[in-house]
C-alpha cells in the first residue's frame, strides 16, 4: 500500500472583512470549511472547482503560504503547522508552488540565473562554486537553454516563463508541488508542452502533485485522483476515471455536463444550473449546492450532509447517498 | 435556400507600427459572414483573431492600421469610412462585447440607464419608452427579474449576469452582427453554459450573424456553424465546424486538436504538442508562417506564401500539402522536398 | 483616429493593445541587451522639453563643479571701486553694491543649491523610502501607526520647523537642509508604501515567500528595484522644489551664513532695497533667473522621465504610420465626393 504524503483534515480558512470608521471586523469569507483529504506518494490530485470555491486557498495552506483559522495539515505524518525555523526552512524545501500567471511570478528585475539560483542560495544547499552547475542542469531539465540564463523575465513568451517558475520550484529538490492552474494562462499548443513536462518531471523525480484547475479536461488528464470543491466545501472525491464516468454528487454531474468537449456530434444533455454561484461571505445554509440543486430534497437546506466514503475511494457529502435517510 | 453575404473581408492586412518595428498582425484575411450564421474564430494569442474583429469594428488601437484589404458590410465599404460614418454604424448595426463585462460597463451608472443610452442614441424614442425597451430586453433575454436589475450598478451584479448586460446593450438595437471576443473566457463552467445557450438563443430569436472569437475548440464546437483557424496573422482553414474536427487538412489544424487533453484521450499519456512558439510577426517566417513548427514542411512551404484556396467543397485551405495550391506553387516553381531541417515529432 | 484609441481604451482592451503590440508577438526572445535597452531609454527622453531640461540640469551642475575655474571674479571679493556697475562684457551680470561680480556668485551659488538639494533629497529618500517599504510590508498596527506619524510630519511647514532646527544647531546650511530634509521624508515613504503595496500584490512575492526567503531579503531584493522608477521621478521633482526651499529660508536669512553670501536666496535677501529695484534691476533679476532656470530644469528633467519610464506614453508614430493616416484621409475624401456626385462605389460582392 501506498502511504499518504499529504493528510489535510478539517481545513479552515476565513478571511476577515474590516468595514466601518473603526475597522471592525464585520464579516467574514468563508473561503474553505472544513475539507479533508490525503494525497499518496508520487501520485496527483486535482481540485477542480470554480473560481471563489477556495481551491487555490486549500493550495496556499498546504505549503504554509498561508496559516489556516484552523484545521490540521500532515507531512510524511508530521504536522506541518507546527513547524517553526529550522523545521519550516526544510518544509520549504520539500513543498513548492507554481503559480497560475507566469508572467508575474518571476521578479522582472532578476536575470533567470538569479532567479533560479535564489532559493538555493537562501537555503545554502550547495557550496558557492557548485551552484552554477546546478543552475545548469536546472534549465536543461526544463528544456531551455543555458543562454538564457543571461536574459531577463521579459524577454520570454509565457510558456518559457512558466518553465522558469517550475525550474524554481525544481531547484530544492521538493517531493511536493502544488501547481496553481499552471497553464491556464497558456494557449493551448503551449499548454501541452507544459503539461507533458510536469509529467515527465513526476516521473523522474518522483513528485507528488496537487493540481488546482478550473479545467476538467486537463484534471483527468494529469489526475490520478480528482476532488471537487464547492463554495468552500468538498463535494466528492474519487478516482479520475471513476467521477468522469460515474459521477455522484448533482454539481459534479452539472460541472461535466458544462465541460465544453471539442467534437460537434456529441449532443450530450446538457444540466444547465440555474442561478449563480454563492458568495462565501454568506454561503447558503445546510448544503451549500441546495438553491441550484436539480435533486434538492427537503433536508438539503436544514443540515449540512456528511462527506462519506459510499464506495472504496469514493467519497461524497450529498443526501442522495447518506444511508441513515430519513 | 439562398445564402446571404453580411460582411465580407478581403485581403485584409492590419499593421502595428510599434518602435520595435512594423508588427504584421493581419496579413491578407479574406473570409465573409452569411446571414444568420455563428462564425467562429478559433487560434492562439497573436493569431490575429482579435484584430480582424476589431478591424471590422475600425477600433484598431493606434499604432495600428488597416493597410490593405477591403471590408465590405451589407455594401458598404467599412474601411474607407469616415469615423462619423462609424459612428452610425457601431452599436447599431455592428457591436461588439468583449471578455472583461466589468471594464466594458460604466460603473456610475445603472445597467437601465446604459441600455436606454445605446437606444436612444440609434433610435427616435423618449428616455421613458428607451428604458422601458430596455427592460422588455432583459425580459426576452430570459433574465430574472429585469424590473429590478434595470436599477442596480454593475458592480452589484455577478461576473455572469454582467456579461448578459453587456449582451443585452449589444442587442438594444437589434444588429445584423454580433461579434464576440472571447466572451466566457473569463466565467465558471456552469455560468459559461448558461451565457453560450443565450448567444445560441440570439441567433434563431433576433436574426444576429454571429462572430464568436475563443481559444477554446470546446466552446467551437457546441457553438458554431462555420469555423476559421488562425495563426500568426493568416487564415490556415476554414470549413464547417463537422469538418474541422473530423477531417482537419491543415497541420496546424491537426496538431491544435491533438493538443488538447479530453475525455477521449488515454490517461497520462504524452500529449501532442506544437514545437516552438508563436512567430515574433516583426519579421515572421517567409513563406507559410507555420513552415518552423511543420511537420510537414517543404522546401516550397519556405519560398512560397500558399493561398487560401477551395480544396474540397466549401473547404478553404492554405496549404501545399493539397492538390490547387500545389498546382499554384508548380507553376511558380516551387520544390515539394521535404525541408531538411524540420522539425520531426 | 487618436478618438478610436481612447474609445478603445475605455472599453478595456488596453490589454489588448499589449497582446497585438509588444508582449507576446516578441515572443520568441529578442535579443536585448542592456545596452541596447539604455539606449531606447534615452531614445524615449527625445522630447524638446525635456531636452531642455537635461541641458540645463547638466548646465548647473557643470556651473557649480568648475565654478573655481570658470568664474572670473572672486565671489566674495569687495571692490568698492567698481560697485553697482550695470552688465557690461567685464562683469556679465554687472556687481552688487560691494562690487562683488553678480555673474560669479551665481555660479558659485550653484553649489549651495544643488549641495543642499541633492544632499536632502537622498537623505529623505534614505529615510522615506525603507520606512514606507517596512510600513507597506508589516501591514495592520505598525503600517497605520508610521503613515499617522507621516500625516504629522507633513503638517510641519519646513519654514517654521527649519527655525525650530536653526535654534538647536544654529542657523547655516546644515539646518535649512535637515530641515528639507524631515519635510520631505513622508513623501517618500508614502510614495514607498504605495508602490510597494502595489508590487506586494505581484505573485513573485508569494513566490519568493514560499521558497522561503527572508522578509529583509524580500524587501530588499524583490520591492525595492521594483519600485525605483517612481521614486527616481520623484527626487528629480524634489530637487527642484529644495531648492526653491532653500531659496525661501535663504530670503528669511536662515540659509547659509557668511562668507557663503552668494546663495541665490541670500542674494535676492541682500540686494532687496528701494535702489535696487528702481535702478539695478539686475542685481534681483539675475539670481532670480537662476532659481526659475534651476527649478525648471529638474522639474522638467522629472517629468520626461515620468514619461519614459511609463510604458503607457510610449506611442509615437512613425513615418510609415502618418503616411498610411494621410493615404486613408485622402481616399475618405474622394469617396466622400464620389458619394456626392451620386456616381455608384465598386462593391466586392
Amino acid at each position: 500500500m501506498t502511504e499518504p504524503l499529504i493528510q489535510v483534515k478539517n481545513l479552515v480558512k476565513y478571511f476577515p472583512i474590516y468595514g466601518g470608521i473603526l475597522l471592525k471586523e464585520i464579516g467574514r469569507v468563508h473561503a474553505v470549511d472544513g475539507v479533508s483529504f490525503e494525497i499518496n506518494k508520487q501520485t496527483t490530485l486535482g481540485l477542480v472547482g470554480e473560481s471563489g470555491c477556495g481551491k487555490t486557498t486549500v493550495g496556499r495552506c498546504t505549503i504554509r503560504l498561508i496559516d489556516p483559522t484552523s484545521g490540521e495539515v500532515y507531512y510524511n505524518g508530521e504536522n506541518v503547522l507546527k513547524f517553526r525555523g529550522k523545521q519550516l526552512n526544510q518544509f520549504r524545501c520539500n513543498a513548492q508552488i507554481v503559480f497560475q500567471n507566469p508572467h508575474a511570478s518571476l521578479n522582472p528585475r532578476m536575470k533567470i540565473k538569479d532567479i533560479l539560483s535564489e532559493p538555493i542560495r537562501i537555503h545554502k544547499l550547495l557550496p558557492k562554486n557548485e551552484i552554477e552547475k546546478r543552475v545548469l542542469q536546472l534549465i536543461n531539465e526544463v528544456a531551455l537553454e543555458p543562454s538564457h540564463l543571461l536574459r531577463y523575465p521579459h524577454e520570454f513568451s509565457g510558456g518559457q516563463k512558466q518553465r522558469i517558475v517550475i525550474a524554481r520550484a525544481l531547484a530544492l529538490n521538493p517531493e511536493f508541488i502544488v501547481l496553481d492552474e499552471p497553464t491556464s494562462a497558456l494557449d493551448v499548443s503551449v499548454q501541452a508542452q507544459i503539461l507533458n513536462l510536469l509529467m515527465d518531471l513526476q516521473r523522474k523525480f518522483k513528485l507528488t502533485y496537487l493540481f488546482i484547475t478550473h479545467n476538467l479536461n486537463i484534471c483527468r488528464h494529469i489526475s490520478d485522483e480528482i476532488a471537487v470543491m464547492y463554495v468552500g466545501k468538498m463535494v466528492e472525491r474519487a478516482s479520475a476515471d471513476e467521477l468522469f464516468d460515474e459521477p455522484l454528487h448533482p454539481y459534479t454531474q452539472a460541472l461535466l455536463s458544462a465541460n465544453p468537449v471539442p467534437d460537434p456530434e456529441a449532443k450530450r444533455s446538457k444540466i444547465i444550473l440555474k442561478g449563480e454561484v454563492p458568495s462565501p461571505i454568506n454561503p447558503p445554509s445546510g448544503c451549500r449546492f441546495h438553491p441550484r440543486c436539480p435533486k434538492r430534497m427537503d433536508i438539503c437546506d436544514k443540515s449540512e450532509p456528511p462527506y462519506i466514503q459510499i464506495k472504496p475511494g469514493h467519497h461524497v457529502a450529498c443526501y442522495l447517498y447518506s444511508k441513515n435517510e430519513s | 435556400m439562398t445564402v446571404n453575404v453580411l460582411l465580407s473581408i478581403r485581403n485584409l492586412k492590419t499593421h502595428f507600427f510599434t518602435e520595435e518595428g512594423v508588427v504584421q498582425a493581419l496579413d491578407g484575411v479574406d473570409l465573409e459572414v452569411y446571414e444568420k450564421e455563428i462564425i467562429g474564430l478559433v487560434g492562439e494569442t497573436g493569431s490575429g483573431k482579435s484584430v480582424t474583429a476589431l478591424s471590422v469594428m475600425r477600433l484598431i488601437p493606434q499604432p495600428g492600421f488597416i493597410v490593405d484589404g477591403e471590408i465590405f458590410f451589407k455594401g458598404k465599404p467599412l474601411h474607407l469610412l469616415s469615423e462619423e460614418q462609424m459612428l452610425r454604424i457601431r452599436g447599431k448595426e455592428i457591436t461588439m462585447i468583449f471578455q472583461d463585462p466589468m471594464n466594458a460597463l460604466n460603473p456610475v451608472f445603472t445597467v437601465g440607464n446604459q441600455i436606454a443610452e445605446t437606444i436612444l442614441l440609434h433610435n427616435d424614442v423618449t428616455y421613458k419608452e428607451a428604458f422601458n425597451q430596455s427592460i422588455e430586453l432583459l425580459r426576452k433575454l430570459n433574465i430574472p427579474k429585469p424590473e429590478r436589475i434595470v436599477n442596480s450598478y454593475p458592480h452589484e451584479l455577478s461576473g455572469g449576469m454582467r456579461q448578459r448586460i453587456q449582451i443585452a446593450i449589444g442587442l438594444a438595437c437589434q444588429p445584423a452582427l454580433l461579434i464576440a471576443d472571447e466572451p466566457t473566457t473569463a466565467l465558471d463552467a456552469t455560468i459559461e453554459v448558461q451565457v453560450l445557450e443565450l448567444i445560441k438563443k440570439l441567433r434563431d430569436e433576433f436574426n444576429t450573424s454571429i462572430m464568436l472569437i475563443t481559444h477554446d475548440l470546446g466552446v467551437i464546437a457546441e457553438m458554431c456553424d462555420r469555423v476559421v483557424v488562425m495563426y500568426a496573422g493568416n487564415i490556415v482553414e476554414k470549413t464547417d465546424v463537422k469538418t474541422i474536427f473530423k477531417q482537419p487538412l491543415h497541420p496546424y489544424t491537426q496538431a491544435l486538436l491533438e493538443a488538447i487533453p479530453y475525455a477521449e484521450k488515454k490517461k497520462k499519456s504524452r500529449l501532442t504538442t506544437i514545437p516552438g512558439t508563436v512567430p515574433n510577426l516583426i519579421n515572421p517566417p517567409s513563406g507559410c508562417r507555420f513552415h518552423p513548427r511543420c511537420k510537414h514542411a517543404m522546401k516550397v512551404c519556405k519560398t512560397l506564401k500558399p493561398m487560401l484556396l477551395e480544396e474540397q467543397p466549401g473547404h478553404f485551405v492554405s496549404c501545399f500539402l493539397y492538390s490547387k495550391n500545389k498546382e499554384a506553387a508548380e507553376s511558380k516553381g516551387g520544390v515539394f522536398e521535404p525541408l531538411p531541417d524540420r522539425i520531426i515529432y | 483616429m487618436a478618438d478610436d484609441d481612447r474609445a478603445v481604451k475605455n472599453k478595456g482592451l488596453d490589454s489588448e493593445v499589449f497582446h497585438i503590440g509588444v508582449t507576446d508577438l516578441s515572443s520568441g526572445v529578442v535579443e536585448r541587451t542592456r545596452m541596447r535597452r539604455f539606449l531606447d531609454f534615452l531614445s524615449r527622453l527625445k522630447n524638446p522639453l525635456t531636452i531642455i531640461g537635461i541641458v540645463i540640469v547638466i548646465g548647473l551642475i557643470l556651473a557649480a563643479v568648475l565654478a573655481p575655474f570658470i568664474a572670473p571674479y572672486n565671489p566674495i571679493k569687495i571692490d568698492l571701486t567698481s560697485k553697482n556697475l550695470p552688465p557690461s562684457l567685464d562683469h556679465l551680470f554687472g556687481t552688487d553694491g560691494f562690487g562683488r561680480d553678480i555673474f560669479s556668485r551665481i555660479l558659485y551659488g550653484a553649489q549651495i543649491s544643488l549641495f543642499v538639494g541633492i544632499v536632502s533629497v537622498l537623505g529623505a529618500v534614505v529615510v522615506g523610502v525603507p520606512l514606507g517599504i517596512f510600513s507597506a510590508y508589516r501591514g495592520g498596527y505598525i503600517d497605520t501607526l508610521i503613515m499617522r506619524i507621516m500625516d504629522i510630519m507633513l503638517a510641519f511647514p519646513s519654514i517654521i520647523l527649519a527655525i525650530a532646527i536653526a535654534m538647536v544647531i544654529g542657523a547655516g546650511m546644515h539646518a535649512v537642509t535637515i530641515a528639507i530634509l524631515v519635510v520631505s521624508v513622508p513623501i517618500y515613504a508614502r510614495i514607498a508604501r504605495g508602490s510597494a503595496l502595489a508590487v506586494m500584490q505581484e505573485t513573485y512575492i508569494e513566490a519568493a515567500r514560499a521558497i522561503g526567503a527572508p522578509g529583509v531579503r524580500i524587501i530588499f531584493k524583490h520591492i525595492f528595484p521594483n519600485i525605483l522608477a517612481p521614486i527616481l521621478v520623484e527626487m528629480t521633482l524634489d530637487i527642484g522644489s529644495a531648492v526653491l526651499s532653500l531659496a525661501g529660508l535663504s530670503f528669511l536669512g536662515l540659509g547659509a551664513p557668511p562668507p557663503y553670501t552668494y546663495d541665490w536666496g541670500r542674494m535676492i535677501s541682500d540686494y532687496f532695497s528701494y535702489q535696487a529695484v528702481t535702478r539695478y534691476w539686475w542685481q534681483l533679476t539675475f539670481p532670480g533667473l537662476a532659481i526659475v532656470f534651476c527649478v525648471l530644469g529638474w522639474n522638467l528633467l522629472g517629468d520626461g522621465l515620468r514619461d519614459a519610464m511609463d510604458p503607457k506614453l510610449r506611442l509615437k508614430l512613425s513615418k510609415a504610420a502618418k503616411k498610411i493616416i494621410k493615404d486613408l484621409k485622402q481616399k475618405q475624401h474622394a469617396l466622400k465626393r464620389s458619394f456626392k456626385s451620386n456616381k455608384k462605389v465598386e462593391v466586392v460582392n
